[in-house]
Protein backbone atom coordinates (compact mmCIF):
# COMPACT_ATOMS: atom_id res chain seq x y z
CA UNK A 1 0.00 0.00 0.00
CA UNK A 2 2.67 2.21 1.17
CA UNK A 3 4.65 1.31 -1.74
CA UNK A 4 1.83 2.42 -4.21
CA UNK A 5 1.42 5.75 -2.56
CA UNK A 6 4.68 6.59 -3.35
CA UNK A 7 4.67 5.24 -6.78
CA UNK A 8 1.39 7.75 -7.14
CA UNK A 9 2.99 11.01 -5.97
CA UNK A 10 6.18 10.05 -8.47
CA UNK A 11 3.48 9.96 -11.28
CA UNK A 12 3.45 13.66 -10.66
CA UNK A 13 7.46 14.38 -11.83
CA UNK A 14 6.77 11.91 -14.86
CA UNK A 15 5.36 14.14 -17.72
CA UNK A 16 8.74 16.51 -16.86
CA UNK A 17 11.09 13.18 -16.96
CA UNK A 18 9.72 11.96 -20.25
CA UNK A 19 10.74 15.29 -21.90
CA UNK A 20 13.90 16.40 -19.83
CA UNK A 21 15.69 12.76 -20.16
CA UNK A 22 16.34 12.72 -23.74
CA UNK A 23 17.35 16.00 -24.02
CA UNK A 24 19.18 16.36 -20.77
CA UNK A 25 20.63 12.74 -19.30
CA UNK A 26 20.48 10.90 -22.74
CA UNK A 27 22.63 13.41 -23.87
CA UNK A 28 24.77 13.40 -20.49
CA UNK A 29 25.84 9.99 -21.13
CA UNK A 30 26.27 10.52 -24.79
CA UNK A 31 29.01 13.41 -24.07
CA UNK A 32 30.36 10.29 -21.88
CA UNK A 33 30.75 7.90 -24.57
CA UNK A 34 32.03 10.41 -27.96
CA UNK A 35 34.60 11.65 -25.41
CA UNK A 36 36.46 8.31 -25.02
CA UNK A 37 36.33 7.94 -28.96
CA UNK A 38 38.18 8.71 -31.89
CA UNK A 39 34.94 10.37 -33.22
CA UNK A 40 34.84 12.83 -36.51
CA UNK A 41 32.09 13.77 -39.24
CA UNK A 42 33.93 11.46 -41.75
CA UNK A 43 33.88 8.52 -39.42
CA UNK A 44 31.22 9.19 -37.18
CA UNK A 45 29.40 5.67 -37.92
CA UNK A 46 32.85 3.86 -37.87
CA UNK A 47 34.54 5.58 -34.74
CA UNK A 48 37.58 4.36 -33.10
CA UNK A 49 38.38 3.78 -29.24
CA UNK A 50 40.58 6.42 -27.83
CA UNK A 51 40.60 5.72 -24.02
CA UNK A 52 41.61 9.20 -22.60
CA UNK A 53 43.50 10.60 -25.68
CA UNK A 54 40.88 13.70 -26.21
CA UNK A 55 41.23 14.56 -22.42
CA UNK A 56 45.63 14.46 -22.67
CA UNK A 57 45.05 16.21 -26.00
CA UNK A 58 42.94 19.03 -24.13
CA UNK A 59 45.10 19.26 -20.98
CA UNK A 60 48.63 19.30 -23.15
CA UNK A 61 47.56 21.75 -25.96
CA UNK A 62 47.35 25.43 -25.35
CA UNK A 63 43.49 26.02 -26.38
CA UNK A 64 42.11 24.66 -23.23
CA UNK A 65 44.57 26.33 -20.98
CA UNK A 66 44.01 30.14 -22.90
CA UNK A 67 39.85 29.20 -23.23
CA UNK A 68 39.72 29.02 -19.28
CA UNK A 69 42.07 32.08 -18.81
CA UNK A 70 39.49 33.61 -21.18
CA UNK A 71 36.22 32.76 -19.44
CA UNK A 72 38.27 33.29 -16.17
CA UNK A 73 38.83 36.73 -16.64
CA UNK A 74 35.83 37.26 -18.04
CA UNK A 75 33.75 36.19 -15.58
CA UNK A 76 35.68 37.59 -12.71
CA UNK A 77 35.90 41.27 -13.98
CA UNK A 78 32.33 41.39 -15.63
CA UNK A 79 31.11 39.84 -12.07
CA UNK A 80 32.86 42.08 -9.96
CA UNK A 81 31.69 45.27 -12.22
CA UNK A 82 28.40 44.65 -12.34
CA UNK A 83 27.83 43.89 -8.77
CA UNK A 84 29.95 46.91 -7.97
CA UNK A 85 27.89 49.18 -9.92
CA UNK A 86 24.54 47.54 -9.64
CA UNK A 87 24.79 48.17 -5.92
CA UNK A 88 25.89 52.08 -6.46
CA UNK A 89 22.75 52.49 -8.65
CA UNK A 90 20.36 50.38 -6.25
CA UNK A 91 21.27 53.25 -3.65
CA UNK A 92 21.00 55.64 -5.90
CA UNK A 93 17.50 54.90 -7.12
CA UNK A 94 16.36 55.11 -3.43
CA UNK A 95 16.99 58.93 -3.59
CA UNK A 96 13.98 60.57 -4.31
CA UNK A 97 13.37 61.81 -8.31
CA UNK A 98 10.86 62.34 -10.93
CA UNK A 99 9.58 59.75 -12.86
CA UNK A 100 11.10 56.72 -11.28
CA UNK A 101 8.84 53.95 -12.73
CA UNK A 102 9.51 54.58 -15.92
CA UNK A 103 13.35 54.86 -15.76
CA UNK A 104 13.20 51.58 -13.66
CA UNK A 105 11.77 49.81 -16.61
CA UNK A 106 13.82 51.50 -19.45
CA UNK A 107 16.72 50.36 -17.17
CA UNK A 108 15.18 46.53 -17.52
CA UNK A 109 15.38 46.73 -21.26
CA UNK A 110 18.68 45.59 -21.84
CA UNK A 111 18.29 42.35 -19.87
CA UNK A 112 14.87 40.92 -21.74
CA UNK A 113 16.24 41.76 -25.61
CA UNK A 114 18.15 38.94 -27.52
CA UNK A 115 21.62 38.24 -26.97
CA UNK A 116 21.92 37.78 -30.55
CA UNK A 117 20.56 41.51 -31.20
CA UNK A 118 23.03 42.39 -28.96
CA UNK A 119 25.35 40.77 -30.85
CA UNK A 120 24.28 41.84 -33.88
CA UNK A 121 23.79 45.88 -32.73
CA UNK A 122 27.57 45.93 -31.44
CA UNK A 123 28.61 44.00 -34.43
CA UNK A 124 27.37 47.28 -36.36
CA UNK A 125 28.58 49.61 -33.19
CA UNK A 126 32.01 48.26 -33.29
CA UNK A 127 32.70 47.84 -37.12
CA UNK A 128 35.64 49.59 -38.40
CA UNK A 129 35.11 52.05 -40.77
CA UNK A 130 30.99 52.97 -40.42
CA UNK A 131 30.46 51.72 -37.05
CA UNK A 132 29.93 54.83 -34.19
CA UNK A 133 32.21 53.42 -31.84
CA UNK A 134 34.98 53.62 -34.13
CA UNK A 135 34.06 56.51 -35.58
CA UNK A 136 34.11 58.47 -32.53
CA UNK A 137 37.27 56.65 -31.61
CA UNK A 138 38.90 58.08 -34.80
CA UNK A 139 37.83 61.63 -34.35
CA UNK A 140 39.53 61.58 -30.66
CA UNK A 141 42.86 60.14 -32.85
CA UNK A 142 43.07 57.24 -31.42
CA UNK A 143 43.70 54.91 -34.17
CA UNK A 144 42.92 51.12 -33.46
CA UNK A 145 40.69 48.42 -35.11
CA UNK A 146 38.99 47.10 -31.89
CA UNK A 147 38.25 43.91 -33.30
CA UNK A 148 41.36 43.31 -34.73
CA UNK A 149 43.26 43.68 -31.70
CA UNK A 150 43.25 40.47 -29.10
CA UNK A 151 43.29 42.68 -25.87
CA UNK A 152 40.80 45.39 -27.87
CA UNK A 153 38.37 42.46 -28.78
CA UNK A 154 38.39 41.20 -25.23
CA UNK A 155 38.19 44.34 -23.13
CA UNK A 156 35.19 45.34 -25.67
CA UNK A 157 33.14 41.89 -25.36
CA UNK A 158 34.18 42.47 -20.97
CA UNK A 159 32.58 46.26 -21.25
CA UNK A 160 29.19 44.82 -23.42
CA UNK A 161 28.87 42.46 -21.30
CA UNK A 162 28.78 44.92 -18.66
CA UNK A 163 26.84 47.09 -20.38
CA UNK A 164 23.96 44.70 -20.79
CA UNK A 165 23.79 42.79 -17.42
CA UNK A 166 24.57 45.65 -14.99
CA UNK A 167 20.58 46.49 -14.69
CA UNK A 168 20.17 42.54 -13.77
CA UNK A 169 22.08 43.35 -10.74
CA UNK A 170 20.79 46.69 -10.47
CA UNK A 171 17.40 44.81 -10.37
CA UNK A 172 18.32 41.76 -7.59
CA UNK A 173 19.86 44.39 -5.03
CA UNK A 174 17.46 46.91 -5.48
CA UNK A 175 14.66 44.44 -4.19
CA UNK A 176 16.64 43.55 -1.53
CA UNK A 177 17.18 46.96 -0.86
CA UNK A 178 13.56 47.30 -0.12
CA UNK A 179 13.13 44.86 1.95
CA UNK A 180 15.75 46.54 4.43
CA UNK A 181 13.52 47.51 7.20
CA UNK A 182 13.36 50.92 7.82
CA UNK A 183 13.00 51.05 11.33
CA UNK A 184 16.74 49.47 11.70
CA UNK A 185 17.99 52.83 9.57
CA UNK A 186 16.04 55.60 11.95
CA UNK A 187 17.66 53.62 14.61
CA UNK A 188 21.22 53.97 13.87
CA UNK A 189 20.31 57.06 12.07
CA UNK A 190 19.18 58.08 16.24
CA UNK A 191 22.31 56.28 17.53
CA UNK A 192 24.55 58.99 15.48
CA UNK A 193 25.50 57.13 12.11
CA UNK A 194 27.14 58.59 9.87
CA UNK A 195 25.81 57.94 6.38
CA UNK A 196 29.37 55.49 5.81
CA UNK A 197 28.86 53.44 9.05
CA UNK A 198 25.39 53.18 8.34
CA UNK A 199 26.00 51.92 5.05
CA UNK A 200 29.45 49.65 6.31
CA UNK A 201 27.60 48.01 9.18
CA UNK A 202 24.02 48.42 9.06
CA UNK A 203 23.37 48.19 5.19
CA UNK A 204 26.11 45.77 3.92
CA UNK A 205 25.53 43.27 6.35
CA UNK A 206 21.78 43.01 5.82
CA UNK A 207 22.35 43.02 1.49
CA UNK A 208 25.05 40.65 1.98
CA UNK A 209 22.37 37.44 1.47
CA UNK A 210 21.01 39.46 -1.67
CA UNK A 211 24.52 39.94 -3.06
CA UNK A 212 25.64 36.72 -3.18
CA UNK A 213 22.40 35.88 -4.97
CA UNK A 214 23.23 38.63 -7.68
CA UNK A 215 26.42 37.15 -7.49
CA UNK A 216 25.41 33.85 -8.03
CA UNK A 217 23.21 34.20 -11.08
CA UNK A 218 25.51 36.68 -13.01
CA UNK A 219 28.76 33.70 -12.70
CA UNK A 220 26.72 30.95 -13.83
CA UNK A 221 24.87 33.27 -16.96
CA UNK A 222 28.28 35.14 -17.79
CA UNK A 223 30.15 31.49 -17.72
CA UNK A 224 27.39 30.62 -20.68
CA UNK A 225 28.21 33.85 -22.29
CA UNK A 226 28.03 32.67 -26.62
CA UNK A 227 25.55 34.16 -28.75
CA UNK A 228 27.02 37.85 -28.86
CA UNK A 229 30.48 36.95 -28.68
CA UNK A 230 30.35 34.38 -31.65
CA UNK A 231 28.29 36.98 -33.46
CA UNK A 232 30.72 39.87 -33.11
CA UNK A 233 34.43 38.06 -32.95
CA UNK A 234 33.65 34.22 -33.38
CA UNK A 235 35.85 33.55 -30.76
CA UNK A 236 38.95 36.25 -33.14
CA UNK A 237 41.04 37.95 -33.46
CA UNK A 238 43.49 34.31 -33.09
CA UNK A 239 41.81 33.04 -29.52
CA UNK A 240 41.55 36.32 -28.13
CA UNK A 241 37.72 36.22 -26.80
CA UNK A 242 37.40 32.04 -27.32
CA UNK A 243 35.48 31.34 -24.22
CA UNK A 244 34.85 27.82 -23.32
CA UNK A 245 31.98 27.74 -24.64
CA UNK A 246 32.77 28.65 -28.08
CA UNK A 247 36.18 26.49 -27.76
CA UNK A 248 33.83 23.93 -27.68
CA UNK A 249 31.34 24.83 -30.84
CA UNK A 250 34.96 25.16 -32.65
CA UNK A 251 35.46 22.14 -32.11
CA UNK A 252 32.45 20.71 -32.78
CA UNK A 253 32.09 22.63 -36.01
CA UNK A 254 35.68 21.99 -37.84
CA UNK A 255 33.81 18.15 -37.11
CA UNK A 256 36.09 17.19 -34.06
CA UNK A 257 33.27 15.48 -31.83
CA UNK A 258 35.55 13.42 -29.60
CA UNK A 259 37.69 16.64 -28.54
CA UNK A 260 34.27 18.88 -28.14
CA UNK A 261 32.69 16.36 -26.17
CA UNK A 262 35.75 15.72 -23.89
CA UNK A 263 35.54 19.49 -23.37
CA UNK A 264 31.93 19.32 -22.81
CA UNK A 265 32.40 16.74 -20.00
CA UNK A 266 34.67 18.97 -18.28
CA UNK A 267 32.50 21.88 -18.57
CA UNK A 268 29.86 19.93 -17.34
CA UNK A 269 31.98 18.88 -14.04
CA UNK A 270 32.50 22.27 -13.40
CA UNK A 271 28.68 23.23 -13.54
CA UNK A 272 27.69 20.31 -11.51
CA UNK A 273 30.22 21.17 -9.04
CA UNK A 274 28.94 24.91 -8.93
CA UNK A 275 25.66 23.74 -8.50
CA UNK A 276 26.19 21.98 -5.32
CA UNK A 277 28.03 24.55 -4.39
CA UNK A 278 24.80 27.16 -4.95
CA UNK A 279 22.37 24.10 -4.24
CA UNK A 280 22.97 24.47 -0.51
CA UNK A 281 22.31 28.15 -0.91
CA UNK A 282 19.17 28.56 -2.57
CA UNK A 283 17.76 25.51 -0.72
CA UNK A 284 19.01 27.42 2.76
CA UNK A 285 15.95 30.01 4.27
CA UNK A 286 18.03 32.37 5.88
CA UNK A 287 18.06 34.68 2.91
CA UNK A 288 14.57 33.98 1.63
CA UNK A 289 12.76 37.85 1.41
CA UNK A 290 9.39 35.88 1.02
CA UNK B 1 14.51 67.38 0.42
CA UNK B 2 14.90 70.21 -1.26
CA UNK B 3 13.51 70.65 -4.32
CA UNK B 4 16.59 70.82 -6.65
CA UNK B 5 18.02 68.03 -5.67
CA UNK B 6 15.46 66.26 -6.51
CA UNK B 7 15.85 67.49 -10.20
CA UNK B 8 19.58 66.98 -10.34
CA UNK B 9 18.84 63.46 -9.11
CA UNK B 10 16.04 63.39 -12.13
CA UNK B 11 18.89 64.14 -14.52
CA UNK B 12 21.52 61.91 -13.38
CA UNK B 13 19.02 59.18 -13.10
CA UNK B 14 17.93 60.33 -17.16
CA UNK B 15 21.76 60.04 -18.30
CA UNK B 16 22.23 56.33 -16.46
CA UNK B 17 19.22 55.43 -18.25
CA UNK B 18 20.26 56.54 -21.32
CA UNK B 19 23.31 55.09 -21.67
CA UNK B 20 22.29 51.68 -20.11
CA UNK B 21 19.39 51.85 -23.85
CA UNK B 22 21.72 53.96 -26.47
CA UNK B 23 22.77 51.05 -28.02
CA UNK B 24 19.42 50.71 -28.47
CA UNK B 25 18.39 53.76 -29.48
CA UNK B 26 21.58 53.91 -32.25
CA UNK B 27 20.21 51.08 -33.14
CA UNK B 28 17.04 52.32 -34.12
CA UNK B 29 18.30 55.73 -35.82
CA UNK B 30 20.28 53.09 -38.13
CA UNK B 31 16.88 51.45 -38.81
CA UNK B 32 15.60 54.43 -40.45
CA UNK B 33 18.58 55.71 -41.99
CA UNK B 34 19.24 56.28 -45.92
CA UNK B 35 21.52 53.75 -46.50
CA UNK B 36 24.20 55.52 -48.28
CA UNK B 37 23.72 57.80 -45.68
CA UNK B 38 25.29 55.25 -42.89
CA UNK B 39 28.34 54.75 -44.67
CA UNK B 40 28.96 58.54 -45.44
CA UNK B 41 27.67 60.45 -42.71
CA UNK B 42 28.15 58.04 -39.71
CA UNK B 43 27.16 60.35 -37.32
CA UNK B 44 24.94 62.82 -38.40
CA UNK B 45 21.40 62.91 -36.99
CA UNK B 46 19.32 65.20 -39.57
CA UNK B 47 18.67 63.40 -42.27
CA UNK B 48 14.52 62.28 -43.53
CA UNK B 49 13.93 58.77 -41.68
CA UNK B 50 13.13 56.08 -44.37
CA UNK B 51 11.10 52.66 -44.05
CA UNK B 52 12.49 51.33 -46.65
CA UNK B 53 14.80 49.14 -44.52
CA UNK B 54 11.93 47.78 -42.50
CA UNK B 55 9.64 47.33 -45.96
CA UNK B 56 13.04 45.10 -46.99
CA UNK B 57 13.12 42.95 -43.81
CA UNK B 58 9.25 42.22 -43.96
CA UNK B 59 9.13 41.54 -47.24
CA UNK B 60 11.51 38.77 -47.29
CA UNK B 61 12.21 35.67 -45.10
CA UNK B 62 12.58 37.05 -42.33
CA UNK B 63 8.40 37.00 -41.93
CA UNK B 64 9.04 33.07 -41.91
CA UNK B 65 11.49 33.22 -39.55
CA UNK B 66 9.46 35.77 -36.99
CA UNK B 67 6.39 33.33 -37.78
CA UNK B 68 8.80 29.89 -36.40
CA UNK B 69 10.14 31.72 -33.27
CA UNK B 70 6.12 32.62 -32.52
CA UNK B 71 5.03 28.90 -33.13
CA UNK B 72 8.05 27.68 -31.05
CA UNK B 73 7.94 29.93 -28.22
CA UNK B 74 3.83 29.50 -28.15
CA UNK B 75 3.56 25.66 -28.06
CA UNK B 76 6.88 25.98 -25.69
CA UNK B 77 4.92 27.66 -23.46
CA UNK B 78 1.70 24.92 -23.29
CA UNK B 79 4.79 22.36 -22.96
CA UNK B 80 6.44 24.07 -20.36
CA UNK B 81 3.23 24.71 -17.81
CA UNK B 82 1.61 21.46 -18.66
CA UNK B 83 4.76 19.48 -17.37
CA UNK B 84 6.02 22.02 -14.47
CA UNK B 85 2.78 22.37 -12.36
CA UNK B 86 2.13 18.78 -11.86
CA UNK B 87 5.81 18.63 -10.93
CA UNK B 88 6.07 21.61 -8.50
CA UNK B 89 3.08 20.29 -6.70
CA UNK B 90 4.71 17.32 -6.02
CA UNK B 91 7.57 18.24 -5.14
CA UNK B 92 6.05 20.99 -2.36
CA UNK B 93 3.08 18.63 -1.44
CA UNK B 94 3.86 14.99 -1.71
CA UNK B 95 7.35 15.85 -1.30
CA UNK B 96 8.71 13.94 -3.76
CA UNK B 97 12.07 14.69 -5.52
CA UNK B 98 13.13 17.70 -3.09
CA UNK B 99 16.97 16.94 -3.31
CA UNK B 100 17.87 14.86 -7.14
CA UNK B 101 15.09 16.26 -8.99
CA UNK B 102 15.06 19.90 -7.72
CA UNK B 103 19.08 20.00 -7.73
CA UNK B 104 18.99 17.99 -11.49
CA UNK B 105 16.94 21.02 -12.62
CA UNK B 106 19.45 23.30 -10.87
CA UNK B 107 22.30 21.64 -12.54
CA UNK B 108 20.55 22.06 -16.26
CA UNK B 109 20.05 25.83 -15.64
CA UNK B 110 23.83 26.15 -14.38
CA UNK B 111 24.94 24.55 -17.67
CA UNK B 112 26.06 26.04 -20.65
CA UNK B 113 23.58 25.29 -23.06
CA UNK B 114 26.69 24.41 -25.80
CA UNK B 115 27.13 21.48 -23.56
CA UNK B 116 24.26 19.83 -24.52
CA UNK B 117 23.41 21.01 -27.83
CA UNK B 118 25.77 18.73 -29.56
CA UNK B 119 24.33 15.49 -28.34
CA UNK B 120 21.29 16.66 -28.83
CA UNK B 121 21.90 17.51 -32.18
CA UNK B 122 23.22 13.56 -32.44
CA UNK B 123 20.01 12.53 -31.23
CA UNK B 124 17.70 14.79 -33.41
CA UNK B 125 19.79 13.55 -36.40
CA UNK B 126 19.26 10.20 -35.66
CA UNK B 127 15.52 10.79 -35.18
CA UNK B 128 15.34 12.60 -38.33
CA UNK B 129 13.99 15.98 -36.08
CA UNK B 130 16.75 17.85 -37.20
CA UNK B 131 15.58 21.36 -38.90
CA UNK B 132 11.92 21.06 -37.42
CA UNK B 133 10.03 23.34 -35.00
CA UNK B 134 9.55 20.21 -32.69
CA UNK B 135 12.67 20.17 -32.12
CA UNK B 136 13.24 23.57 -30.67
CA UNK B 137 9.83 23.21 -28.78
CA UNK B 138 11.07 20.06 -26.81
CA UNK B 139 14.99 21.75 -26.62
CA UNK B 140 13.40 24.91 -24.99
CA UNK B 141 12.11 23.04 -22.42
CA UNK B 142 15.74 22.66 -20.63
CA UNK B 143 16.55 26.14 -19.65
CA UNK B 144 12.74 27.26 -19.52
CA UNK B 145 11.34 23.87 -17.13
CA UNK B 146 13.59 24.47 -14.00
CA UNK B 147 13.00 27.93 -14.06
CA UNK B 148 9.00 27.31 -14.26
CA UNK B 149 9.39 24.50 -11.68
CA UNK B 150 11.48 26.40 -8.93
CA UNK B 151 9.07 29.47 -9.85
CA UNK B 152 6.01 27.37 -9.25
CA UNK B 153 7.23 25.37 -6.15
CA UNK B 154 7.96 28.92 -4.26
CA UNK B 155 4.16 29.83 -5.25
CA UNK B 156 2.89 26.81 -4.34
CA UNK B 157 4.61 26.50 -1.01
CA UNK B 158 2.90 29.74 -0.03
CA UNK B 159 -0.27 28.66 -0.30
CA UNK B 160 -1.77 27.20 3.18
CA UNK B 161 -2.16 24.08 3.55
CA UNK B 162 -5.88 24.80 5.21
CA UNK B 163 -7.19 25.49 1.53
CA UNK B 164 -6.50 22.18 0.69
CA UNK B 165 -8.04 20.79 3.79
CA UNK B 166 -10.85 22.69 3.65
CA UNK B 167 -11.49 22.03 -0.40
CA UNK B 168 -11.19 17.89 0.53
CA UNK B 169 -13.38 18.24 3.69
CA UNK B 170 -16.16 20.02 1.23
CA UNK B 171 -16.38 16.97 -0.48
CA UNK B 172 -13.80 18.23 -3.25
CA UNK B 173 -12.31 15.91 -5.48
CA UNK B 174 -8.02 16.01 -6.67
CA UNK B 175 -9.59 17.35 -10.35
CA UNK B 176 -12.26 20.04 -8.83
CA UNK B 177 -9.23 20.64 -6.86
CA UNK B 178 -6.97 21.70 -9.17
CA UNK B 179 -9.09 23.78 -11.93
CA UNK B 180 -11.28 25.68 -9.32
CA UNK B 181 -8.92 25.94 -6.41
CA UNK B 182 -5.07 25.66 -6.75
CA UNK B 183 -4.95 26.73 -10.85
CA UNK B 184 -6.69 30.17 -9.90
CA UNK B 185 -4.58 30.65 -6.88
CA UNK B 186 -1.42 30.32 -9.04
CA UNK B 187 -2.56 32.14 -12.14
CA UNK B 188 -0.04 34.99 -11.37
CA UNK B 189 2.84 32.67 -11.36
CA UNK B 190 1.03 31.29 -14.57
CA UNK B 191 1.05 34.22 -16.28
CA UNK B 192 4.79 35.25 -15.19
CA UNK B 193 5.96 32.18 -16.27
CA UNK B 194 4.34 32.01 -19.56
CA UNK B 195 5.65 35.48 -20.07
CA UNK B 196 9.11 34.43 -19.17
CA UNK B 197 9.50 31.93 -21.21
CA UNK B 198 7.48 33.26 -23.82
CA UNK B 199 10.81 35.80 -23.79
CA UNK B 200 13.57 33.09 -23.17
CA UNK B 201 12.34 30.77 -26.25
CA UNK B 202 11.83 33.99 -28.48
CA UNK B 203 15.43 35.46 -27.58
CA UNK B 204 17.43 31.93 -27.68
CA UNK B 205 20.23 31.65 -30.33
CA UNK B 206 22.73 28.76 -29.71
CA UNK B 207 20.20 25.58 -29.81
CA UNK B 208 18.52 27.20 -33.07
CA UNK B 209 21.95 27.95 -34.69
CA UNK B 210 22.57 24.33 -34.08
CA UNK B 211 19.29 22.31 -34.61
CA UNK B 212 17.89 24.82 -37.75
CA UNK B 213 19.12 24.92 -40.99
CA UNK B 214 16.62 26.35 -43.32
CA UNK B 215 13.14 26.21 -42.94
CA UNK B 216 12.62 26.00 -39.15
CA UNK B 217 15.06 28.97 -38.97
CA UNK B 218 13.73 31.32 -36.41
CA UNK B 219 14.33 34.95 -36.17
CA UNK B 220 17.52 35.37 -33.80
CA UNK B 221 19.04 33.08 -36.72
CA UNK B 222 17.19 34.42 -40.03
CA UNK B 223 18.71 38.09 -39.20
CA UNK B 224 22.12 36.41 -40.45
CA UNK B 225 20.73 36.78 -44.04
CA UNK B 226 20.94 40.37 -43.91
CA UNK B 227 25.23 39.52 -43.32
CA UNK B 228 26.63 38.98 -46.48
CA UNK B 229 29.84 37.24 -46.93
CA UNK B 230 31.37 40.52 -49.02
CA UNK B 231 28.77 43.44 -47.83
CA UNK B 232 26.40 43.81 -44.75
CA UNK B 233 23.05 45.59 -44.75
CA UNK B 234 22.87 47.00 -42.22
CA UNK B 235 20.08 49.24 -42.22
CA UNK B 236 18.65 45.71 -42.99
CA UNK B 237 20.40 44.22 -40.01
CA UNK B 238 19.01 47.01 -37.33
CA UNK B 239 15.46 46.92 -39.03
CA UNK B 240 15.49 43.28 -37.83
CA UNK B 241 16.77 43.43 -34.82
CA UNK B 242 14.19 46.15 -33.88
CA UNK B 243 11.36 44.02 -34.40
CA UNK B 244 12.79 41.22 -32.81
CA UNK B 245 13.23 43.44 -29.80
CA UNK B 246 9.65 45.03 -29.80
CA UNK B 247 7.60 41.70 -28.18
CA UNK B 248 9.55 40.76 -25.13
CA UNK B 249 9.72 45.11 -25.11
CA UNK B 250 5.88 44.99 -24.92
CA UNK B 251 5.64 42.41 -22.31
CA UNK B 252 7.96 43.69 -19.85
CA UNK B 253 5.28 46.22 -19.04
CA UNK B 254 3.51 43.56 -18.14
CA UNK B 255 5.27 41.74 -15.60
CA UNK B 256 8.06 44.58 -15.15
CA UNK B 257 8.12 43.48 -10.91
CA UNK B 258 7.73 39.89 -11.02
CA UNK B 259 10.47 40.46 -13.87
CA UNK B 260 13.08 40.32 -10.92
CA UNK B 261 11.34 36.89 -9.00
CA UNK B 262 11.63 35.20 -12.12
CA UNK B 263 15.42 36.23 -13.29
CA UNK B 264 16.32 34.34 -9.66
CA UNK B 265 14.22 31.23 -9.96
CA UNK B 266 11.09 32.29 -8.07
CA UNK B 267 13.46 33.08 -4.66
CA UNK B 268 13.13 36.64 -5.05
CA UNK B 269 10.29 39.15 -4.97
CA UNK B 270 10.29 42.46 -6.85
Amino acid sequence: MRKWAINRNNLFLLPSLIILIPISLIPFLIIIYFSLLNIYTFNFYNPSWAGLNNFINLVSGPDFWNSLFVSGLYVTVVVGAEVIFGLLLALFFNYNFYGKSVLFVIIMIPVIISQAVVGYMFLIMLSDMFGIVSYILSILNVKISILGERAAALAAMILIDILIWTPYCFLVIYAGLKTVPSAVLEAAKIDGATKYKLFRYVMLPLLLPIITVAVIFRTIDAFKTFDYVYIITGGGPGTATTTLSILIYKYFDSGNIGMSSALSLLVLIMAILLSRLYYSFLVSRRWQTT
Amino acid sequence: MADHMKIIYTIIALLISFLFISPILWIGVISVKPTDLIFSEVISLTFFPTIEHYSNVLSSQFVTYLLNSLLVALFNIALVLLISIPAAYAVSRLRVGRKNFMFWLLTLRMTPPIVFSIPIFVIFQLIGLLDNLLSLVLVYSIFNVPLAVWFFTTFINAIPHEVEEAAFIDGCDIYNLWLRILIPIIMPAIVSISILSFIAAWNEYLFALILTITKSRTWTIGSQIFVGTYRVQWGELAAAGIIGVIPPILLLFIIKERLIQGLTLGRLRG
